[in-house]
């Protein structure tokens, strides 16, 4: 045996103090910023999984070329903005949810990742809209007596604060308009692979360079946050006990230095290889979505139901 | 021999800024057809001599001629020259992170064909064929993260071999793969070999070398090229093998059956 090479005498030793009597403590770890981001990381990478799946079903939206299906999406969008009515957006939502169904969408995620949200942001932003003390209106809920108009400097209150018919109405349209907006977009981005829907960026005269930017970019996002948990499984294995928060901001600083090196690196050596397969500096793509008959039928049937709603919405009022 | 020869380095050293050389005095012919296979240490240049034969990096002294032309930036600065040589040279990096950029499998393999100017349908039939003939249909639209190592290593070689090269260099192809993967690797190197090709292979992986080298180059630790010759004669000097760290005291080959049995040596260390 080579004795330069002996193991030392300390790693020959046996580890007692893992017995099964006393493995474990009762006492319960803290979960700390570190590991909630590192979580957070770890769904990013799921749900880009999980809409990867969805796409990659043989949908109605799937089956549609992806151009026409961005064209036909922000057509929508813009009747979308255009309708003023409760019913005829109603109506549009409905056929969102039509669509997501023939595509193939979880219904339930589909339902809960628009209206989980909209009420707390788009809600919070129209909230006082719907009082009397921005704009005046027939009153429904009657919440204050004053007793008499209130003029202070900007602020004018009315005799009686109240919620309003039309402040309702017109909070509630926008809540609609917009659940019916990021529903659309929602389908758009779930039916598509990413990379589909970068080149269809295409037919809006997004230069060939920019797509292939934002594809690279996408492609290394993934191996960098998968460089990060990795870093981060590697120390918990190692870990006993707890880290306190210093600690844990050294690691993050560290982390991120580590990670920035790891990506710098890497971009020279992506570019030789891109240098190394002929890239001159242009960039060059092909081309291989292909407009069917099922996408002529498509854009049509689309057309006509967005003039079916601009016109429902003009018979309404 | 003036005319096959692929590549000839000339005295060829390599330092990066003002750090230790990485290749000192390289003097090598590489001739069109060969199976050759560049050992050494880790550490010991075998990468930045692939990258100086690919035209990625430039010698710091001494000089390149590829297919009986200098290898200079500058040259490769001209647009005909670059991609002349680019349509000849083809290289398998070691990171197959680094070497796929793009967002699918498809369009990886159409990368190097579109630069180089081929007609569309040309490419996509260029494409079509690689994927069959590498078996890689189920990963045709695959995003690069959603590979295991080894479909890594398939795509980053048909990624290549899209651009039908006269030349294929690959820097420790079998790193991280498992030993069936390492087999089909060998096996498609064999045939490309059949087909004409000139391989210039980087490995420490001894057991691959029979099979994949009609000469075997070894750069030892301090940068130079230890031994050249062919890889029975290379496997049998374990002092020289010793002397460049490649092997350890314990060593030693096994094989089964006869050398002239079947194509393969088969993979068996023991460590004493």
């Amino acid at each position: 045996m080579d004795n330069s090479n002996s193991v030392p005498e300390w790693l020959l030793e046996r580890n007692e103090s893992g017995t099964v009597r006393n493995f474990f403590s009762g006492k319960k770890k803290k979960i700390g910023f570190v590991e909630k981001t590192i979580n957070d990381v770890a769904n990013v990478l799921k749900e880009s999984i999980f809409s990867e799946q969805v796409a990659n079903k043989p949908g109605m939206l799937q089956n549609i070329d992806p151009r026409v299906k961005l064209i036909t999406i922000v057509y929508l969008l813009v009747i979308a903005a255009f309708l003023r009515h409760m019913p005829t957006l109603v109506g549009l939502y409905m056929f969102t949810l039509i669509m997501a169904y023939f595509s193939k969408v979880p219904m339930k995620f589909f339902v809960k990742r628009v209206w989980f949200f909209i009420p707390f942001f788009t809600g919070l932003v129209v909230l006082p809209s719907i009082f009397n003390i921005i704009k005046p209106g027939d009153p429904l809920i009657n919440l204050l007596y004053l007793g008499r108009r209130v003029d202070f400097l900007f602020i004018h209150l009315p005799e009686t604060i109240s919620i309003t018919k039309q402040g309702l109405l017109g909070a509630g349209l926008i809540i609609l308009r917009v659940g019916v907006s990021v529903s659309l977009a929602v389908l758009l981005t779930v039916t598509s692979r990413w990379s589909e829907l970068l080149k269809s960026l295409r037919v809006f005269f997004v230069p060939k360079i920019f797509i292939m930017v934002l594809e690279m970019t996408y492609r290394y996002i993934f191996l960098l946050l998968t460089v990060m948990t990795d870093m981060y499984t590697a120390r918990k294995s190692r870990t006993i006990g707890e880290f306190d928060a210093k600690e844990n901001r050294r690691f993050i600083s560290t982390g991120i230095g580590n990670v920035f090196g790891k990506a710098y690196f890497m971009s020279e050596e992506i570019h030789d290889a891109m240098i190394s397969r002929g890239y001159l500096g242009e960039a060059k793509s092909l081309n291989r979505f292909r407009v069917l008959a099922q996408d002529v039928v498509w854009v049509i049937l689309i057309l006509v139901i967005g003039i079916i709603f601009i016109g429902g919405d003009k018979v309404i009022g | 021999m003036g005319d096959n020869t692929v590549f000839e380095l000339r005295n060829v050293n390599y330092h990066y800024l003002n750090e230790p050389p990485t290749l000192k005095d390289i003097n090598l012919k590489i001739y069109s057809g060969e199976k050759i296979v560049i050992l050494g240490a880790n550490g010991s240049g075998k990468s930045t001599l692939q990258r100086i034969l690919d035209g990625l990096i430039f010698p710091t002294g001494g000089e390149v001629l590829a297919f009986g032309k200098k290898l200079t930036e500058e040259n490769l600065n001209d647009q005909k020259f670059s991609s002349e040589f680019r349509k000849k040279v083809g290289f398998i990096f070691q990171n197959s992170d680094a070497q796929l950029f793009s967002p699918n499998v498809w369009d990886e393999i159409a990368f190097g064909p579109l630069q180089l100017d081929l007609p569309k349908s040309e490419v996509e039939e260029r494409v079509e064929s690689i994927i069959k003939m590498l078996g890689l249909e189920p990963l045709r639209e695959r995003p690069p993260y959603k590979l295991s190592g080894g479909e890594k290593k398939k795509v980053a070689i048909a990624s290549v071999l899209s651009i039908n090269p006269e030349v294929l260099i690959l820097d420790e192809p079998t790193n991280g793969l498992d030993p069936r993967t390492q087999m089909w690797l060998v096996e498609v190197l064999i045939k490309l070999h059949q087909a004409g090709k000139t391989i210039i292979t980087a490995t420490h992986n001894l057991d691959i070398v029979k099979d994949i080298a009609d000469r075997v180059i070894v750069l030892s630790e301090d940068h130079v090229i230890a031994a050249e010759g062919k890889p029975e004669d290379i496997l049998r000097d374990r002092e020289m093998l010793l002397k460049v760290n490649l092997i350890g005291e314990h060593y030693h080959e096994h094989r089964h059956g006869d050398d002239s049995g079947h194509g393969h040596s088969h993979f068996h260390h023991h460590k004493h």
